[in-house]
């Protein structure tokens, strides 16, 4: 409901002021020293189970960006983000999905110089970001007493997304695009309880996280 | 930038960002450990469930180790009688306490048979049982808040829980292994704020000796030598030299000790150099109660499942619940003070005639009626072990922690004292310290 009305919000005021709009969908690596010192620590501890649990690395994200009008080669903006990287495994009689769902929002600064880069842009953003880790076991969710655990990170991010627009028509482009996104610090959460089940077994904890992402983008013109 | 270079640029652009997460994914390893340089000798004291867990792990990570046992049998305080009944009882540990443990992962994923314990208690309280009683003795063990370093007893009786709640309140302290007068209600409090592995309790169709007997035991059984009762330890040298009392000397490069705390507290082993004063004072801090299980075998059941608040058994339980027979088996599971009590009678037919006598009052003489036989197994006169699990005494502060600390980095700690996740007491909270241990050794 809230990315709904985000969605909404976002296109009134692209209809309102006349601004580019962007939708973003990629493929999404995730590296969280914090997650693989869990799964790692719930691997080694658990060698009775055939499958090793994976590391939190593959996902997928999809983003939406909104740029006020700008005739310099910088332009601003706000963008959304959400990616989701998920680990599975069949072990007999346990069988665990954690999946790592995380949404941005922030300010983003874009960058186009057609005299010196041609096509080629550049996008730095600030943003708030926050995680919610999920286990599901035998498919249904982890539960301790009846309820749910699940284990909620906040902080801030910067990410740097670069790509290449190519022109279909007047009030569309396309773009290959990569980016990297790095939170330097997020709340640790309850994320020692959801992956290995411990509360402060596992020592060394590094609350940063990075994401790198691959995928295209697809920005609407309204000139008016 | 013409077309034909932007195309090359970007064909070579998007197999280097394709290839990059491959070979970034390569470098992370998906479990601990794998690249460890250790490859010295761990000698193991004790084959409780954190020796024979530490040994499990150290055998897949090809290390040389060996477990030297005190007794004649592995398991420390798990064990178990299949002749007693028509079904196998539990002589030590038996409930899984909570399924969101490591332990709880070995018995799903070994489709081991378990069910949760939904067994109704009753009360008895002012000479008769009763279904209910007027004060919730429960919130007692509420962790929410500051709560002053007291004990139980005291705090019970600042609550309002008046001397008819004594033995109720007994019956409490008794589940964390201590006598009222003993257990502190602040670090009880604190460390059960930690528990995170359920609160429901699941009981074994078979036992949760035979669940680690079959997954962890079977594979180790070349590497445990019993009757070693190991009573020195020399760890000034490069390698550490461990004695037993037969006089035979063992050489390793790092000792993980999992032996009971009043083990340590007592000294049995001697160390040399002598242990930091503040390492022993911290064994010291730790408090282990007396324990007794006794099952009691009837022809019929004129009991309910289970029963709170008897002034020589202040718990029996159903040995039925969760188990598959026909027989009619109670557990009196009798700690603290009740357990010094019975231990005091000197036998075990005066400790069943005691707890029939009991039984007897709050069943009409039913019991003695119905009496067939009796097991007796008493954990406080097991010379290496001397008790049922650990408990938080008054002023325990850190005292686990300090314990639990490695030593030079030859003398590790485990066993479910030394656990510090709120775990102790528990076989999940011993398993939890053996990997700790072994993962802290090959990562030295």
């Amino acid at each position: 409901m809230k990315l709904f009305v985000s969605i909404l919000a976002l296109s009134l005021s692209y209809l309102c002021h006349g601004q580019s709009l962007n939708f973003g969908i990629g493929y999404d690596y995730l590296y969280a020293k914090q997650f693989d010192n869990l799964i790692q620590t719930y691997n080694y501890s658990r060698p009775f189970l055939n499958e090793k649990q994976p590391l939190l690395s593959h996902g997928f994200s999809s983003n939406i960006s909104y740029l006020f009008k700008s005739k310099k080669q910088f332009s601003s903006g706000i963008a959304i983000n959400f990616s989701r990287t998920s680990s599975k495994t069949k072990n007999d009689n346990l069988n665990i999905n954690l999946s790592f769902n995380t949404l941005e929002l922030g300010y983003l600064v874009h960058c186009e110089n057609r005299d010196k880069f041609g096509d080629f842009f550049g996008e730095l953003g600030l943003n708030l970001m926050t995680g919610l880790l999920n286990k599901k076991v035998n498919n249904e969710s982890y539960v301790i007493d009846d309820a749910k655990v699940k284990s909620l990170h906040i902080g801030a991010s910067f990410s740097l997304t670069a790509g290449y627009w190519f022109k279909l028509n007047e009030k569309l482009n396309i773009a290959p695009k990569v980016g990297f996104h790095y939170a330097p610090y997020l709340t640790e959460g309850t994320s020692e309880t959801v992956i290995n089940q411990t509360t402060s077994l596992v020592k060394e904890q590094c609350n940063a996280l990075l994401k790198f992402d691959v995928g295209v983008l697809v920005q609407i013109w309204n000139k008016r | 930038m013409d077309r034909r270079t932007f195309i090359a640029k970007s064909l070579l652009a998007t197999l280097a960002l394709g290839i990059s997460p491959a070979l970034f994914s390569s470098c992370r390893k998906e479990t601990l450990l794998v690249d460890s340089n250790f490859s010295g000798k761990v000698l193991i004291v004790g084959a409780g469930v954190a020796g024979l867990y530490a040994g499990y792990l150290l055998k897949l990570h090809g290390i040389d180790f060996t477990i030297l046992e005190a007794s004649a049998i592995v398991g420390g305080r798990i064990g178990k009688r299949t002749d007693f009944a028509d079904f196998p009882i539990d002589l030590g540990a038996q409930w899984l306490h909570g399924r969101n443990s490591i332990l709880g992962d070995l018995a799903k994923s070994s489709k081991a048979k378990f069910t949760k314990d939904n067994s109704a208690a009753v009360y008895w309280f002012k000479n008769q049982i009763t279904s209910s009683i007027p004060k919730d003795v429960e919130s007692i063990i509420a962790t929410n808040g500051e709560l002053p370093d007291i004990s139980f007893a005291e705090y019970a009786q600042q609550q309002g829980l008046g001397d008819d709640y004594n033995y109720l309140v007994e019956q409490i302290a008794g589940d964390f292994g201590a006598d009222s007068n003993e257990l502190s209600i602040k670090w009880t409090g604190a460390e059960e704020e930690n528990w995170n592995s359920g609160n429901a309790d699941y009981k074994f169709e078979e036992t949760i000796y035979d669940l680690i007997d079959k997954n962890v035991t079977k594979t180790i059984k070349d590497s445990i030598q019993l009757n070693t009762p190991i009573n020195k330890i020399e760890y000034s040298e490069s390698t550490v030299i461990v004695s037993d009392a037969n006089g035979t000397s063992y050489q390793g490069d790092k000792v993980i000790i999992t032996i009971p705390i009043p083990i340590l507290q007592e000294g049995y082993i001697e160390f040399v150099p002598a242990l930091p004063s503040t390492k022993t004072g911290a064994f010291n801090k730790i408090g282990m109660g007396a324990s007794l299980k006794v099952f009691l075998k009837f022809s019929s059941k004129f009991y309910d499942e289970n029963i709170a608040g008897g002034e020589i058994c202040a718990a029996y339980a159903d040995e039925i619940i969760g188990k598959k027979g026909n027989d009619h088996v109670l557990l009196a599971f009798v700690m603290g003070k009740q357990a010094e009590y019975l231990t005091s009678l000197g036998s075990d037919v005066a400790i069943t005639t005691a707890l029939l006598g009991e039984l007897d009052e709050m069943y009409s003489g039913q019991a003695t009626a119905s009496f067939l036989d009796a097991h007796v197994e008493n954990w406080t006169t097991k010379p290496f072990i001397k008790g049922a699990y650990s408990y938080s005494k008054v002023g325990i502060g850190n005292a686990r922690n300090i314990a639990a600390e490695s030593i030079d980095d030859k003398l590790f700690f485990a066993g479910e004292a030394m656990n510090l996740n709120g775990h102790h007491q528990t076989v999940h909270g011993a398993m939890e310290t053996g990997y700790r241990e072994v993962m802290n050794i090959l990562q030295s």
